[in-house]
Order: C-alpha cells, then structure tokens, then sequence
C-alpha cells in the first residue's frame, strides 16, 4: 500500500513537473496595463468574415431581477435586423453566458466570452467594479446595465454602460423637493448594486448651488437587506418617520418597504413619496400593490405604454421608439407584460450592430479594439431607447441626455391594477442635475 | 419612547415568523433524530401556495388550510423517500445533508411551477391598530394567535397525550420503544407532518407581512435553525421563545443601536450567551484558565521504564509486523489518485478563460478548504460550520494588504494564512468545549459576524462589492494572472495540504483522535489531551482555509462577502460528506464529483432559455439526494480498493448484492452513527 | 517473562510513603450521596482491593481517582501534589492508570493501536514533526509500535495486535484492558471489576499478573466482586457500604469482621463460588 502511494504521489509529481514544463516553455501573456480611457491599439483580423455572423456575447445572472429580460430585449432586436436581411448580410448572434450575480460570476462570465474568439463585444449586466481591471486585461468591449455608477466613473478601457447613474435617483428626488413643504430627506435603501450610489448621489445633488433644491440635506438615512420582511423594515420607517422630513426616498426594490411605510401611516401623510426605477419592473409592482399607491420615480417613458402614453410629446425619438419596440417586444412574447429592463438589451445590440455595419462599410476590419475605439467617439448615432447616443473618451455613457428618456413616472393602483402615468401631467421633462464629465 | 415598543411588537411579529420553523424542527429532530434543513423552503412552499391560491373566489380559510396540508404532505413524502429508507445506514450529517439537497430540489420545483418572481398578497383584515403606540398591521393579530395556538397545541400533544409520549420515546431509545409495539415510522411520517404543517402555517399566515419567492427559504431556515439549536433541538417552548427572542433583538437592535449592524446584535447576543452558558458550566472556561495557571509541576515526574519485557520470541513478531503495522484502514487510494490525475490534466485540456476552466479552479480552490474540513469533521468530528469564515479571513487580510497598502504579495499571502490560523485557535479555543451542536451554532454565529462586517464596514472592506484590483502572485515564471499557471500553483498547494493531511491522520496525532472519537473518557484515561489534539487539528484545518482564501483573491483579482458566505460553507459541507468523512481525501473527491456535476448541470441547462435556473436548480438538489442515497458513507469509501475488490469478488462468488464488508472490518467512521433526537454530534460528554 | 526484583514485600501493610492518599472524599449527585467520608491510600507494590455491594461507590471512587469526577469536597494528592479539579489526561500523566469495567474497545483502532495511544506520551518527535512525517516521527511510531508488542506479550497476547478489539473474547479484553493501563509506565493502576465475566483459569491468570504488577513497584487499588479473587491477592482490603467505609485490614480481618458479614447476605470462605450477593 505504502509503495502504491509512493508510486502514485511520484507519478503526479512527475507528470505536473512535465506540465510545468510545456507551460514555461508556453508561456503566458503579460498584462498591458494601460489605465487611462482611451483604446489606441486597432490590430488583428476582423472577426467578422465571408458569410459569418455577427457575434454578441449576453454575460447575464438568468434569476437575478432583470436577468433574462436583458436577453429578452437582445433577441428582439437581434431577430429584427436579421428578418430585414442581417447587417451587411451577416445575422446577429446572441451567445448567452449565464452566470450567478456575485463579482465572482460576473468575473468568470466576462472572462469566458472575452475567450470566445467570436465575440465582437458582450452585454454584462449586473457589473460592479470587478470588471474594470478586466477590460485592459482582456480587451473584449463590455456593456453594462449596472447601478454601480463607480464601474464607469472615472472610466476604463473598454468598459461602457447602457444606463444612467445618480439621476435614476435624484430626478425623482428633485420632483420631491419640489411638491415638498421643505428640503428635509428620509431615505431608505439596500445593499444590492445600486443602493450604495443612492445617498452620495443625494448628496451630491444637495451640495450643488443657485438650484431650486440647494441646500437639501438627508436628515435620517437607513439601510437593510433587500430580504427584509415588514416587520424588519419596521424600525426603520419608524425611525425615518420620528425625525420629520418633508421627502421620503424608499427605495423600490422591497416592495416590504412600502407596506412597513403604509403601516406607519407614512403613505397618506401628505408628504411625497419618492423612489426609482426598480418600481417600474412589473413584479415588483404587483408585489407592492396597493401599499405604492402614489409613489413616483424616475422612469422610463416606454413605461408608459398605456393611454397616457398619449400625453407625451409623439415627436420626440424615443417615444417613438418605444411605441414600436414594446409592440415588437409583446409579440415575441405573447402574454407577458412588458419588461422594462429589455431596453438595455436592445440598445446593446443595436449600437454593436451600428458600429459593426460602420466597420463593414468602411472596408475596415472589425477587431474588438475598432468596436471599443467607435464606441469612444459616437457622435449621435444610433438613437437608442436611452437617445441619440453620444460619446468621448473619458465618458463611456452610451447614452443621450436624461430628457430625452426619462420621465418622472407616478405609479397608481386603480381596482387592483398596476397603472403608471407622468407625475405631473404638465410636466414633459424632468428637470435634474446631469453630471457632465 | 413609544418607538421601543414599535420595535418591540414589530420584532415579536418577526419572531413568530422564526420560533414556527424552529419548533418544526425540534419536532421532527426530536421524533426522529433528523435535522431537517429543508424547513425553511416548508415555508416557502407554503407562502406560494398561499399566493397562488388567493383570489377573490376563493375563501382565505381555505387557501390557509390548503398551504398547510400541501406542505405537510411534501414533508411525509421527503420522510418516505429519503429517510426511512436510509435512516439506519446513514449517520446524522448524512442526513442533514440530504435534507438539504430536498431543500434545493423544492427551491427548483418553485422556480418551476411559480417562476422567480416574488410574490405578495394583502393582509387578511386590511387595516391597523395601535398597541401601546406602535402601529401594527392586523395581520399580526393572525400572526401572534397562530403561534400562540401552535405551541399550546404542541405542548399539550407531548407533555399530555400518549401519542405525544410515544413520539418522545421514538428517539430517545427506539428500541425499547419498537418493543413496546410503538409503530416508529407512523411516529416518524406524523412528525415530519406536523413539521411541514407547521411551516406551511407561517409560510400562509406570515405573507402579507413578508413576500416570498423561490429563494426566500434560506435566511428564515437559517435563523429557525439557530434558535432550535440554542433549545437543544429537544424543547418545543424553549425554542419558540429563542425565535421570539431572537427577532425582538434584531429589531431593538435595529431601532436603538444600529440599523446596518443589527444582524451582528443578534448573532453576537448568541454566540455570548452560547459562551457564558459554557463558562459558568462546570469544567468551564474560569476553571480551565485557573486549572492552566496550576498545573506547572506537572513534568517533574519521571518515571524509571519497568523492566517488564523482551523475550526473543517477539522481538522477531515486531520486525515482521512492522511493516504491518502500516496497515491503512481507511485511507483508500484507488478514487482519489485518478481523481488527482484527471485534475492534474485539466489545464491541458480546458481553454483559459473558458466557463469550464473557471469551474475547475473554484473546485480546486474549494478542495484546498475541503481538505482542511475534512480534517475538522472527520478526524476530530468537530460539527464546525464556520469553516467558509476562516477562508473569509484570509482573503480579505491578502486583499486589503495589497491594495489598500501595497504589500508584496508573498508576505500578504503568509500574513493571509498566518491571520486564519489566529483565527482558527482563537474560535477553537473559546467554543471547542461546547458540544455539538453547540459547536455549530457558535462557529456559524462567528462567521455570520464577520460576514456582516465586511458587508457594512465599507470604507474598510469595500461593502457588499468588495475590494477589487488585486495584483498578481508570482512564482518563479508562473503569474496567478495566468489561469492555467494559476491552476498549477493551486494544484502543488492541493497536494501539500493532502500531504499534511495523510501525515496527521497516521500520526500519534491522528491515532489519538480516533481513539477520542470513539472512546472518549478511555483516551483520556491513557494520556490523551482531547482538547489539545481537536484544537491542533482546527488549527491546521483553519490554516488550510486560509491557504484556499488567500489564493481564490488572487484568482478574482477582489474579495467580496458572496465569494465566502453560508453558501460556501454548505457546499464545503456537502463535499465533505459527499466524499465521505472517514477518508482524508473526502474534500477532494467529494468537490469534484459535486462541483463536475453542478457545471455539467448548468452547461447543459444554459440553452434552455429563460428554463435555465429553474432546472439548474433542481437538478443539483436532485443529484445530491441521489449521491447520499447510494453512497452513503461518501464515495470515496464507497469506491475505496477494498470495497471494489469486495463487490468485485461478491459478482465472482455470484452473490451480487452490494453489502458493504463485515466481520472485523473498519466500521463505520466516526460521524455515522444511527441519530437519536438531542444527542450531540460529537457524542460523549467529558 | 522474567520479572524485577521485588522492591517491597506482598502483603501486610508497606511501611513507604502512600503513592496515592486520598482523604475525606465525598460525592454527591444531587441529592444524592455516593460516597461519604472516604480515605484510601495506595502504596507502592501494595495490593489494595475495594469491595462492598452493588451500589455501594467503588466506581464512583474510582472516578474521584482518576479525575474522571470532581469530588463535592475531600482532597486527592499524588506524592503530595493535589489532583482535584485536573482533566483525567493530566492524571493519567501524573501516573495513575486505570480500567474500565467495560473494556473500552476503541472502534476503528486495532489492538496495537490502541496500545499505541498511551505510548504517545514518550515520543520524542515534536507536532510539526508529525505534519511531515520527519525521521524522528518514523523512529517514534516503530518504537511505539514495538512496545505495545512487548506490552501485549507481557500479558500473552502479542499475536492479536492486528485485530480489533471487538473481536476478542471477553477475557483477552480485560487482559489488553490492563496491559493498556501498564503501558503508560503508571506509579498507580486502578481496576475497576477486572474479573466480571472471566471463568476460573482466566481469574487465575489475572490474578497472577496482578501479582506481577505489583512485585514490580506499582501501586494497586482493585474493585472487585469476586472474593477469591480478593483474597488470594490483596494485602490490604477497604470494605465500603452505601458510600462509607465501614471496614478495613487484611483479607482475613475483614472476611471475619461481623459488619461485614451484616452487610451481605453471602458467607466468604467457600473457595469455588465465592461472588458476594446483592443486599
């Protein structure tokens, strides 16, 4: 028994020192470790060749809220383009990498579509810092649909986002200050992604000067895990309530939170009761129900793709974007409500495509460093569902300006319905602090 | 000042919500000796039918009484399937695991039936009602009655009924009571009934004030699980009244103190209340510090060798037996060695960056964990279930030493491990007396602590997304930034910690332990410091985590707090007896059989859409049932030489059944014992 | 196997310091008293035998010996130094072995395994040594090893040292019992009823190795049932009661003390069924 353990223990020994060997001899690639924001290098073959097809790595967290309705907007956008003849004659494909939500998962999705010679770029949603040392390291051209505002500020190579940041927050909390009696804030939010930015981005906010909400300030700020039950949650409305504000931020993504607040009584206080984006998925409304009766966010205007609808000015892009796109969305899935959170999908293949098709018609081949270097200098093309898509190094928002997208969105429950509707009918645009870089 | 009775009432809504789960699972572990993990999912189970069930049409009453028979059903069904079948065969952490896999096998089944989203219903009486100025919903009217009734009932059942002293008599010596014509599986399908019942209830009762959804099982099971411990798992009031108090401190805590904090509050009062409980005891810690400072003067005896001995005759029988004397019960090589090799191959076969490659290093790095656990489980079958945290430790030490101050990774990497092993001796010193269970509920208070640490103390660890940007580790030509070098690096790290592990097990060291396992007041009747060796052992066991901890950040490149949470330390569980515990290469088989089939699983699901989770999910519940159920000492002593040339020769002579070896043979290891309700883990008393 | 040479005479009452003295001991469990008031003293080479009914505390002072119990008051010194309070491994280290009435058979160890475990105490290898399995380890474990052969032949047994314990005879358990207790090189060996179960040759041969123990220095406590035992070995026997000792002296003494003779029901001096019945 003894010599078969010497034996089997040497055997390993042996073959592991040969592996080490190939491995030296092998070599491995030394990081470059370029920080700044820019791309320069544009070398290698184009990934895109003959009658090949477009490659779109989706890095996706499938239980995570949000999860499959990222893919779900891709694969609408995907199979439009493709039915209208592909870009250029190439077909779109949409490879899924799924993976858990944790940084680690987001680690090893990312790192297993950048190995995916194929890809031109993927989708990642759910991102947080984790990703940043990464695009430099890997060079495959990210786009996030993340809260974290720090994954993209100050930026990184090769890491872009589809979404806003603090605005998601603090264009509702200005709709507050403004319906409020004073500039007093009680804010409640959780530890998931976004949680974190919530409370610097009011802070931010407060500390800007000649606005009409200058000088705003948090006077209770709670936290809890996104799990909390109401009874849980109760402490902390409760303390939220005793220091008397004049806003309530309670942020959507516990509709527990909600029902906690309305057990205080704080729904029907008069005082405005404000939230964010996460209100605007559609089981989180219908978990809320009743207790978010009049809450407001700042939401997206494909939101409102019920009659109110209407009250928006028909002219503008998006809106009629959003028209065609929930219709096209609803017929790919038929009896499901429309998921908001598709539209980051959508853009991210759009804007891909776009790039791509530039490329093509350039007779420039599409190497990921071209697709990470266009999608730097983008100058207004494509409209997506967040606008006219513009760029600079140092700013990798694919993004327009906030106006042309969002609304403050008023959320009501009319005989056991979910209806969402413009907070302040008058109102056609948001007014909010847009951080410029 | 009306705000303390706000938390008060509202924590004692939170608490029912706890003391219903753990007086299921006192019931069930009482009659029948089985932790039953899967409690918490009973009660999502129940809120989901509840949910589904709540229309306009349909009476409340009704969906009430629905949830609770539903539930209470999957609970007998769990009790035919997989426990009546292997309760004789499989011992208490065997057990506990596949409760476990039925757990997740329900979560996938509700991602199934009910998909991911969350649900909610209105309270039953809309409305509120203030009570000494707090205001509360009036569900908590239903949610206080329920409990209330439940324990009443409870009570009445065991203490005045016979069919309740009959339950009792199940566990406590089912023998006797099977010769007293007492049917032990009706006592059995009863108790698992009235414990899924139980949970349904509150899943029902409990959902306007909650929302449930295919994961929400895991926090409410966890915390059932700790007050049901803290009453022994044996006394229904004792722990209705640990889940109320557990959830009046939280909320207290949450009001009064600190509202980010206040799951620290909580598992802090435990594990305090845990250690003065031991500390008052006899044989506590004030003796055992005062005894320390005596016993100098105790060498100073020397004592002159008796000329009892050496006649010819043996000497000869020693030197032909030396050899012999190598014998390995238990240390099979044959799984293990191909398993080493395929493992040493990976990297040859497996693309770098690929969802493949990642999966195997994470196995890898969780064999380095496993190996030490092994070792704590099995050898000094300490029931330590704050294993993850040691590797928390050390990863978060080598994080912040890099990034936040430029240390060399090397040193960091040493200080990484060193850190572990402080911690290890401190955990073990303070809480190696308490027994059994005792023993699990202070090591995962620990590691719940720490977990709520560094998800709170942001500026320090970088909260919930953690500390990222970790630079490279070095050796000679290899760079971690490499995953197959990185692969290697792990892979001699692996072999070492084997290697340490072997060594121990064959020592005087290791021989010590199995005797303390087995005979505990004999061992120490011949010299042996039970407590001296079960601390050497979490020590090394610890330092091991830390070696696995401090590698994984440089994999990652960042420590966050879900790289190493509960979830990690169920997983190293699982491998660990999966594997099987009697075997030091139990990690290692059981995280590669478990860790390959949860990839293979999650590959083959991925095209399957918006499907993918859900039958992820159920899949890995149903393939760990699956491995209990056949190999129930763990594969690795399923499939050890001797058992294969048992079957082999069995198929030979023609009798083909798969009886394991009698007659002399090594029995059955240290953790596998047949359970009985109350009986701790670690067996004898001092 | 040739014995050393006698260092005190058998029999009578030693003229040496007590190795073991133990003064005043009482236990109580409760309400419970199980021992009240005891003195014992263990010379050395001095045979000591402890009997009395069922019930009446022998093993529980056996406990209070061994640290397996804390005495409620009453003081247990070894060669002066107290022991009260200190874990049974620390005793076992001052020297005081003992048996088990029921062998203790250490499932998943072989014989010579288990006699190994005491032998732990003279290694010499540190516990780093043992993670690695240095030289000094291997010296360590060979010689352990080979003196837990000398051991078990000490007691004629040497050729079961690769079996486990629960395959012996009843009788061969008691014997590697004992030869288990003389490996830890004790001052003191505590017999806790070594002879429940065996039949008469087996009772000789006990009998004569605990002669043998003795002759070699030891000092000796034996509980025991059996009278004849008792009478062909001790040379000094405590008798205890419900918890007190109500007599002490030589065999003969105390066989023909009437108090002791109240308090059982048997008569001692028939050599062939000479067990002491319950009261």
């Amino acid at each position: 028994m003894r010599r078969m353990l010497l034996r089997g223990t040497t055997g390993v020994l042996i073959s592991l020192a040969g592996a080490f060997g190939v491995a030296a001899c092998g070599g491995s690639k030394s990081s470059s470790g370029s920080t700044t924001g820019s791309v320069k290098e544009s070398g290698g073959p184009s990934l895109v060749t003959g009658n090949g097809p477009i490659v779109i790595a989706d890095v996706q967290p499938p239980e995570a809220e949000g999860g499959f309705d990222f893919t779900s907007g891709m694969l609408v956008e995907a199979n439009k383009l493709n039915k209208e003849g592909g870009v250029d004659g190439h077909k779109i494909e949409v490879k899924v990498f799924n993976e858990p939500g944790t940084p680690a998962g987001i680690v090893a999705g990312y790192r297993a579509a950048a190995a995916d010679q194929s890809a031109i770029g993927t989708f990642v949603g759910d991102a947080g810092d984790e990703l940043k040392p990464l695009g430099a390291q890997l060079k495959l051209p990210a786009l996030t649909a993340t809260g974290t505002y720090s994954v993209i500020q100050p930026a990184a190579p090769y890491i872009f986002s589809t979404t806003w940041g603090p605005q998601y927050a603090t264009s509702s909390t200005v709709w507050g200050l403004k319906h409020a009696k004073g500039k007093k804030i009680a804010l409640l939010h959780y530890n998931a992604d976004f949680s974190e930015t919530i409370p610097g981005a009011i802070k931010e906010l407060c500390k800007e000067t000649g606005k009409p909400w200058s000088g705003c300030e948090i006077v209770d700020e709670e936290a809890s895990t996104a799990e909390a039950s109401v009874e849980q949650l109760t402490p902390q409305l409760a303390k939220m309530k005793a220091a008397k504000p004049d806003v309530y931020y309670i942020e959507g993504l516990d509709p527990n939170g909600f029902k906690a607040a309305k057990q205080l009584g704080m729904m029907s206080e008069g005082i405005p009761v404000v939230s964010d984006q996460w209100l605007g998925v559609p089981a989180i409304a219908e978990a809320c129900g009743e207790n978010c009766n009049g809450a407001v966010f700042g939401g997206h205007k494909c939101r409102l793709n019920g009659s109110e609808f209407k009250e928006l000015n028909q002219s503008e892009p998006v809106v009629a974007f959003c028209k065609s796109f929930v219709k096209e969305w609803e017929a790919a899935y038929p009896g499901k409500e429309f998921a908001i959170y598709s539209i980051y999908g959508h853009d991210t293949v759009e804007i891909l495509a776009t790039v791509a098709k530039e490329l093509l018609e350039a007779k420039k081949p599409v190497t990921r460093a071209a697709v990470a270097e266009s999608l730097e200098h983008r100058n207004g093309t494509p409209v997506t569902s967040h606008g006219a898509v513009t760029t600079h190094p140092g700013d990798p928002r694919l993004t327009g300006t906030w106006h042309e997208s969002y609304i403050n969105t008023k959320l009501t429950y009319v005989n056991g319905k979910i209806v969402y509707s413009l907070a302040s009918p008058s109102e056609q645009s948001a007014e909010v602090s847009e951080k410029s870089f | 000042m009306a705000q303390v009775f706000q938390y008060i009432f509202s924590g004692l809504s939170s608490g029912c919500i706890f003391a219903l789960i753990a007086l299921g699972f006192v019931i069930i572990a009482r009659v029948t000796g089985v932790y039953n993990f899967a409690q918490g999912q009973y009660m999502m189970v129940g809120g989901m039918v509840m949910a589904s069930t709540h229309t306009d049409k349909f009476p409340i009453a009704a969906s009430v009484v629905l949830s609770v028979v539903v539930v209470a059903l999957v609970a007998v069904l769990q009790e035919r399937f997989t426990v009546s079948i292997v309760r004789d065969k499989v011992g208490v952490v065997g057990l506990a695991v596949i409760s476990l896999g039925v757990g997740v096998l329900l979560e996938g089944l509700a991602l199934i039936v009910w998909g991911k989203n969350a649900r909610s219903i209105p309270s039953f009486e809309p409305g509120t009602f203030t009570l000494l100025g707090a205001h509360l919903d009036n569900q908590t009217l239903w949610i206080w009655g329920a409990t209330l009734v439940s324990l009443v009932l409870m009570l009445v059942l065991f203490q005045r009924t016979t069919l309740g002293k009959a339950m009792r008599a199940c566990a406590l010596n089912p023998t006797a009571a099977r010769l007293l014509g007492i049917r032990l599986d009706r006592m059995a399908i009863l108790a698992f009934a009235i414990g899924g019942g139980l949970a349904g209830l509150v899943g029902a009762i409990a959902l306007p004030l909650t929302s449930v959804s295919w994961e929400s099982g895991v926090t409410v099971g966890l915390v059932g699980f700790i007050a049901a411990a803290v009453a022994g798992f044996d006394r229904p009031a004792v722990a209705v009244a640990a889940g109320l108090g557990l959830g009046v401190v939280e909320n207290v805590a949450a009001g009064e103190i600190s509202s980010s904090y206040r799951q620290l509050f909580v598992y802090g009062v435990l594990l305090v209340y845990l250690l003065v409980r031991d500390v008052l005891g006899e044989g506590g810690f004030v003796a055992r510090v005062r005894l320390a400072r005596a016993s100098g003067g105790l060498r100073q005896r020397r004592r002159l060798r008796r000329a009892v001995s050496a006649g010819a005759g043996h000497v000869a029988l020693a030197r032909a037996s030396g050899d012999r004397m190598r014998r390995e019960p238990r240390w099979a090589m044959l799984l293990p060695l191909v398993l080493l090799t395929l493992m040493a191959l990976a990297p040859l076969v497996l693309e770098s960056g690929s969802q493949a490659m990642s999966a195997a290093i994470v196995i890898l790095l969780s064999a380095v964990a496993a190996t030490g656990l092994t070792l704590i489980l099995g050898l000094g079958r300490m029931f330590s279930l704050g294993h993850a945290g040691l590797v928390l430790i050390s990863g978060y030490t080598v994080a912040i030493l890099t990034v936040n101050h430029a240390w060399n990774p090397w040193v960091a990497l040493a200080v990484g491990v060193l850190l572990a092993v402080v911690g290890a001796f401190i955990i073990g010193w303070l809480t190696l007396r308490l027994q059994g269970f005792n023993l699990a509920i202070a090591t995962l208070a620990i590691h719940l602590i720490l977990l709520v640490f560094v998800t709170q103390a942001t500026s320090f660890t970088g909260g919930e997304r953690g500390i990222v940007g970790v630079p490279a580790l070095k050796v000679f030509s290899l760079t971690t930034e490499s995953q197959h070098d990185f692969y290697w690096i792990t892979f001699v790290a692996l072999l070492i910690c084997l290697l340490v592990a072997r060594n121990l097990t064959k020592s005087r060291v290791g021989r010590s332990l199995r005797a303390v396992g087995s005979e505990q007041d004999g061992a120490s009747m011949l010299g042996v410091n039970a407590f001296r060796m079960k601390l050497m052992v979490f020590v090394i066991g610890g330092a091991m985590a830390g070696l696995a901890g401090g590698l994984w950040v440089f994999y990652l490149s960042l420590a966050a707090p879900e790289n190493w949470g509960f979830a990690l330390t169920i997983s190293l569980v699982t491998y660990v007896v999966v594997g099987g515990l009697t075997n030091v290469y139990g990690g290692v088989v059981g995280a590669v059989v478990v860790g390959a089939v949860q990839y293979l699983v999650t590959s083959q699901t991925a095209g399957l859409g918006e499907s993918s989770s859900e039958y992820e999910v159920l899949l890995n519940g149903a393939f760990l049932i699956i491995f209990l159920l056949i190999f129930r000492q763990g594969i690795a002593v399923a499939l050890s030489v001797e058992r294969v040339k048992g079957y082999v020769a069995r198929i030979r002579r023609g009798k083909g059944a798969l009886r394991g070896p009698t007659e002399g043979g090594p029995s059955a290891g240290p953790m596998v014992q047949t359970g009985t309700a109350g009986s701790a883990v670690a067996g004898a008393s001092r | 196997m040739s014995a050393p040479a006698a260092t005190t005479p058998a029999g009578g009452v030693a003229a040496s310091e007590p190795l073991l003295c133990a003064r005043g001991l009482i236990k109580r469990f409760g309400g419970f008293v199980a021992v009240s008031n005891v003195d014992v003293d263990v010379h050395a080479g001095h045979i000591t035998a402890m009997i009395g009914p069922n019930g009446a505390g022998k093993s529980t002072v056996i406990n209070l010996l061994s640290g397996a119990l804390l005495p409620t008051k009453g003081s247990v010194t070894i060669g002066g130094q107290s022991i009260v309070g200190r874990g049974s491994h620390e005793v076992a280290r001052m020297g005081v072995a003992r048996t088990f009435q029921t062998p203790r058979l250490f499932d998943g160890l072989s014989v010579g395994e288990s006699m190994m475990l005491p032998r732990a105490l003279f290694a010499k290898s540190s516990y780093l040594e043992c993670f690695v399995h240095s030289p000094r380890t291997r010296k360590d474990e060979a010689g352990g090893w080979e003196s837990a052969l000398d051991w078990l032949s000490f007691v004629g047994l040497a050729d079961v040292a690769e079996m486990p314990m629960s395959a012996l005879p009843v009788g061969s358990q008691r014997l590697v019992e004992v030869a288990r207790a003389l490996a830890l090189e004790p001052d003191i060996v505590l017999l806790d009823e070594p002879a429940a179960g065996l039949d008469h040759t087996e009772t000789e041969r006990l009998a004569r190795l605990i002669e043998q123990i003795a002759q070699s220095g030891i000092g000796v406590l034996l509980v025991e049932h059996d009278m004849h035992l008792v009478m062909s070995v001790a040379d000094t026997v405590v008798v205890l009661d419900a918890g007190v000792c109500i007599a002490t002296g030589t065999a003969t003494a105390v066989s023909e003390d009437p108090t002791v003779i109240e308090a059982y029901l048997g008569v001692v001096n028939d050599k062939g069924a000479g067990e002491v019945k319950d009261v």
